[in-house]
């Protein structure tokens, strides 16, 4: 199994990510893993684009196009329960076709 | 055009100085190259650096009336000079030059302040009252020209063209004024009349102030307007109609602006605009016509395909910069010097390497096309408020919030095809639509971002600097259309204090290249404002007057191409291999301690991510081009301000001194 989906792991390296990259914090991740990282205007459109590179790159799971949407985006928890459906196979929510 | 400066001693105890002057017009040596004229006259004197576009010969200033008890120093143009004259003299008035100058003085003589509400141009005016010992300044009404000023503690007013000039008095000091940076940072923008510095002032656009000892006053002369919606609208009328009062309005500013006594040039962006600006002026000259653009080698912002088409088609003499990362990250420290206050993107790199080809070519003089995205609605943010709007009226309709898409190809390709992504984004206060700055609250919330870099208690609210910033719009403002009310946000805010300052004049000046607008001419911008909004803005087919009306004078690849806003490569231009020293020095822990303006661990991530060349949004650009430039300012003007040496003795410059009963000229 892969350490990154013991409990706790994922959702550090997000805050971490996002402290880091796309809130330039002082003090890590300063908000709770269920705010909502865009009415909150933690990341604009681009740091979805970032963010979804990122757990591309750091998990080494396949994000489509059509995941990349708030049910999977939106919070550090969303987003930590997202990546570790995709590591054990399970299909994501996934877009409709618009 | 010119620079000007002046002092005034409101407490009549101290005498203007020679001296002084001598060094506050130093600074402004780039406007007005050509000659210089000082006035005394005890406790005030006025200054003038002059670029001779009218009358060469004998416009010298200061200029007096016919009696010498008003003397005027001037910067910019009257085009409707010669109609105001013609006008005067049937009065019983007598000119002794042919300058637009001497006109002002004349229509001020007779009018007094109402004098400015005659006069079609870009200028900004100072005259001195021998009799009444009282100074008039006047700025045009949408802020061409600039005019800055301040007092000291000692009641000694001093007023300038460029607030270097005001800061090469000892009296004056530069300190930056945190709470405006947060301002800039928030609208891109300073809220007038406040400038970067604390203390120093802007005489606002449209306004004109008198001093006397008795104390100082600032009155509106003109302000930008809009009927009401609904209210006693005028009668519909056939587009055609409308479409050929435009075109003759828009001819008849074109050649107002081409009255000069120098060549005159066009710019060309390659967009609709300055096309059809270069095209009118081509139709109405016999000569060989000069043009000038900017190229990138960035092509994501490279318009020459347009540019050589256009000039090609119009058979113009064509002139091309090529504008390089490299040349915007070398040239910024000069830009930010001439512009003077936080810029949150670097398109004026560009324009000031413009205007030195302009004037290596030998030209003094350009019309340009600005002006015409605000008035006839031809931005994209107009778009995005109608279909926020429209949206709004059923919240749940998220194929309607896919209408955005059309409008921001460019931004995060994953993001922007997601209804939900659209709606998270540009669906907060969705609903408040009667909100007066509905219209650009998407688009300053997500500025407001870049705050995260500014120092003080934690992100403050925007919605504060939001009410401030809407107690200062006009009475009826919330009874215009919604177009309207977008257009004068974008036009007092954005074309005023941004547009016109940032990238216009000071990019000109910097190289004495005078810019003139016919888009601006108060009889044009003032019949697009009574036009029905439809008239510009039809579902969300942007400028659909000016596209009609210009459409006999275009090549079909210009009329129907999609538009693309100017702009400039950012982080790329300061991170690159052989970036220059200055970038890290003043990003890096000690010039941020001495500013004291910005939180040293966000900015050194920010820097961090950039060098590594990590994908960078556009507010990590907007932080990069308004901490940059705002460390820029501090150290240019706070830490490290070198005031010009004086003119010297052997430079021309015309000195008139009064009371002492004799006039000199030197040499």
């Amino acid at each position: 199994m892969d350490r990154h989906t013991i409990d706790g792991h994922i959702e550090a390296a997000l805050r971490g990510f996002i402290a880091e990259n796309l809130l330039f914090s002082e003090q890590g991740f300063p908000y709770p893993d269920d705010v909502s990282l865009l009415r909150e205007r933690i990341i604009d459109s681009l740091g979805v684009v970032e963010l979804a590179a990122f757990v591309g790159q750091r998990f080494g799971v396949r994000v489509e196009q059509t995941e990349v949407r708030p049910e999977n985006f939106d919070s550090i928890a969303k987003l930590a329960a997202f990546v570790r459906r995709k590591q054990s196979g399970v299909r994501p929510e996934a877009a409709h076709p618009a | 055009m010119c620079g000007i400066a002046g002092v005034f001693d409101r407490s009549g105890r101290e005498r203007a100085s020679e001296e002084g002057l001598r060094r506050m017009l130093a600074m402004l040596r780039h406007r007005g190259p050509d000659e210089f004229g000082i006035l005394l006259d005890r406790e005030a004197g006025l200054g003038s650096a002059r670029l001779s576009i009218i009358d060469i010969g004998g416009g010298s200033q200061p200029i007096a009336n016919e009696d010498r008890t008003l003397w005027i120093v001037f910067n910019g143009e009257i085009f409707n000079y010669l109609e105001l004259r013609a006008e005067l003299e049937a009065l019983g008035h007598r000119f002794r030059t042919a300058t637009d100058t001497e006109v002002v003085l004349h229509l001020y003589q007779r009018y007094g302040s109402r004098c400015l509400a005659r006069l079609n141009g870009q200028f900004a005016i100072a005259i001195w009252d021998t009799r009444k010992r009282k100074l008039f300044l006047g700025r045009d009404r949408l802020g061409v020209r600039p005019l800055f000023y301040t007092e000291t503690p000692g009641k000694t007013l001093l007023f300038a063209s460029e607030i270097k000039s005001l800061l090469s008095d000892r009296r004056v000091r530069a300190e930056i004024d945190s709470d405006v940076v947060r301002q800039i940072f928030l609208f891109w923008a300073p809220p007038a009349p406040h400038t970067a510095f604390r203390g120093v002032v802007e005489l606002p656009p449209g306004h004109f102030l008198s001093a006397d000892e008795r104390g100082i006053r600032v009155e509106r002369y003109w302000e930008n307007r809009f009927p009401e919606e609904g209210g006693g609208a005028p009668a519909p009328r056939r587009f055609e109609e409308v479409v050929e009062e435009f075109r003759a309005l828009l001819t008849d500013a074109c050649r107002l602006r081409l009255r000069a006594d120098v060549p005159v040039g066009a710019y060309l962006s390659g967009g609709l605009d300055s096309s059809a600006i270069a095209a009118l002026v081509r139709r109405s000259s016999a000569s060989r016509l000069s043009t000038f653009s900017i190229s990138f080698s960035d092509e994501r912002y490279d318009e020459s395909a347009f540019q050589r088409e256009m000039a090609s088609h119009l058979g113009t003499e064509h002139h091309m910069i090529r504008a390089t990362h490299e040349d915007i990250g070398r040239v910024f420290p000069e830009v930010v010097w001439h512009a003077e206050v936080p810029m949150m993107r670097t398109a004026p790199a560009p324009m000031f390497l413009l205007s030195k080809l302009v004037r290596d070519r030998g030209f003094k003089v350009v019309l340009t096309g600005e002006g015409a995205d605000e008035f006839l609605a031809g931005y994209d943010i107009f778009k995005e408020a109608k279909v926020r709007r429209f949206w709004a009226r059923q919240p749940h309709a998220l194929r309607r919030a896919t209408l955005l898409k059309r409008l921001y190809p460019d931004i995060g390709g994953l993001a922007q095809s997601h209804p939900e992504l659209l709606a998270a984004f540009f669906g907060e206060g969705l609903d408040e639509t009667e909100s007066p700055w509905y219209s650009h609250a998407v688009r300053w919330r997500n500025n407001a971002r870049t705050w995260r870099f500014l120092r003080g208690d934690g992100p403050a609210a925007e919605a504060p600097h939001f009410e401030r910033l809407a107690a200062a719009l006009p009475t009826n403002f919330g009874k215009w259309s919604p177009l309207a009310r977008a257009q004068h946000l974008e036009i007092d805010i954005f074309l005023s204090h941004y547009l016109l300052s940032s990238q216009g004049d000071r990019m000109g000046m910097a190289h004495s290249i005078e810019g003139r607008f016919p888009f601006l001419d108060f009889r044009l911008t003032e019949f697009c404002n009574r036009l029905d909004p439809r008239l510009k803005l039809r579902v969300l087919a942007e400028k659909r007057l000016l596209k009609a009306a210009a459409e006999p004078w275009l090549p079909e690849l210009i009329r129907g191409r999609v538009k693309r806003p100017y702009r400039a490569p950012v982080h790329r231009s300061f991170f690159h291999e052989g970036a220059p020293d200055y970038v890290r020095e003043l990003l890096g822990p000690r010039a941020l301690k001495d500013s004291a303006l910005f939180r040293l661990a966000p900015v050194a991530q920010l820097v961090a991510k950039m060098s590594k060349g990590a994908p960078v949004g556009e507010t990590d650009d907007m932080a990069l081009a308004g901490i940059l430039s705002t460390q820029l300012v501090h150290y240019l003007f706070v830490k490290n301000f070198r005031p010009a040496p004086p003119l010297r003795a052997t430079e021309p410059v015309k000195v008139c001194r009064l009371n002492s009963r004799h006039s000199e000229d030197n040499p």
